[in-house]
């Protein structure tokens, strides 16, 4: 019973690690579409 | 259309492969004679070390693509391949130690296998410090190409290990009468949805990273035109 505690605790490490990189991923990918907002906005004051 | 369906992959893995995957494990695989419980660990850690190898495989082979032909989208995979098999080596040497404790009583030893996964993951910290530490692209790509293919070779020391050398870590085709049929039908399941997993988490990873690569090479080029 007492083993209980490291099998939770092994998969609780490996799903925090992965929800914490795919959480990360998220931030790139809002950080990417602000970019290319940008870029559309430079494109379209261009095009004025 | 491609990344809608790439997400819609993920959640399939995440709502109907894991679940069955956890179904399996805690239901339906048998509890190991002599370590109980805590061997269900057997899985998982199975599973993440697999889909290191094929991070560090993708990263191998992109690497080589990059040198012959010399296109930043290889550079790219292999960069984003790279740091997914990172995670998994990293979650594979954290889940191993939960593992070792009430096994072996120590949370780390010395053993080959292990030592030789720890230089296997710092071999790989050291590809994304070479990343870091050359700011010119084609140079960067380079050198981090070199050390990708170097490192990929400690892949068969880390598996053959507890063949070449004396080890007190479990190795498949050494355990008395084999795994159990059904333990091996579990293990081949969650190792199927890790292997989908990871290619998923590769790819989207990739595709955020070649985002990021144009749009920077089409910033840097209207700075240029337009001051």
């Amino acid at each position: 019973m007492d083993n209980l505690f490291y099998l939770f605790g092994a998969y609780s490490a490996a799903w925090l690690g992965v929800t914490v990189y795919l959480l990360l991923n998220l931030g790139r990918l809002k950080k990417i579409e602000s970019r290319i907002e940008d870029v559309d906005e430079f494109i379209r004051r261009l095009n004025r | 259309m491609k990344s809608f369906r790439l997400t819609k992959m993920l959640l399939l893995t995440l709502t109907v492969l894991f679940p069955l995957c956890f179904y399996l494990i805690f239901q339906v695989a048998p509890t190991e004679r002599i370590m109980g419980d805590v061997q269900r660990i057997f899985y998982l850690h199975i599973a993440l070390a697999i889909s290191a190898y094929l991070g560090f495989g993708v990263l191998f082979v992109s690497s080589i693509i990059y040198l012959i032909k010399k296109n930043p989208y290889w550079d790219c995979l292999a960069s984003s391949a790279g740091e997914v098999g990172l995670l998994f080596a990293t979650l594979v040497l954290i889940t191993g130690s939960f593992w070792a404790r009430p096994v072996w009583n120590v949370w780390w030893t010395w053993d080959p296998r292990l030592v030789s996964m720890l230089i296997l993951w710092f071999i790989y910290v050291g590809y994304f410090m070479v990343r870091k530490a050359v700011s010119e692209k084609s140079r960067r790509a380079r050198y981090s190409a070199i050390v990708g293919i170097i490192g990929f070779l400690d892949v068969p020391v880390v598996r053959l290990a507890t063949k070449w050398w004396r080890s007190i870590h479990p190795r498949l085709d050494r355990q008395e009468g084999g795994l159990d049929p059904l333990m091996v039908k579990v293990m081949l399941v969650t190792l199927f949805t890790f292997i989908v997993f990871a290619s998923i988490v590769i790819f989207i990873r990739f595709r955020i990273s070649w985002a990021e690569e144009r749009v920077n090479t089409i910033f840097n080029e209207m700075e240029v035109s337009h001051g």
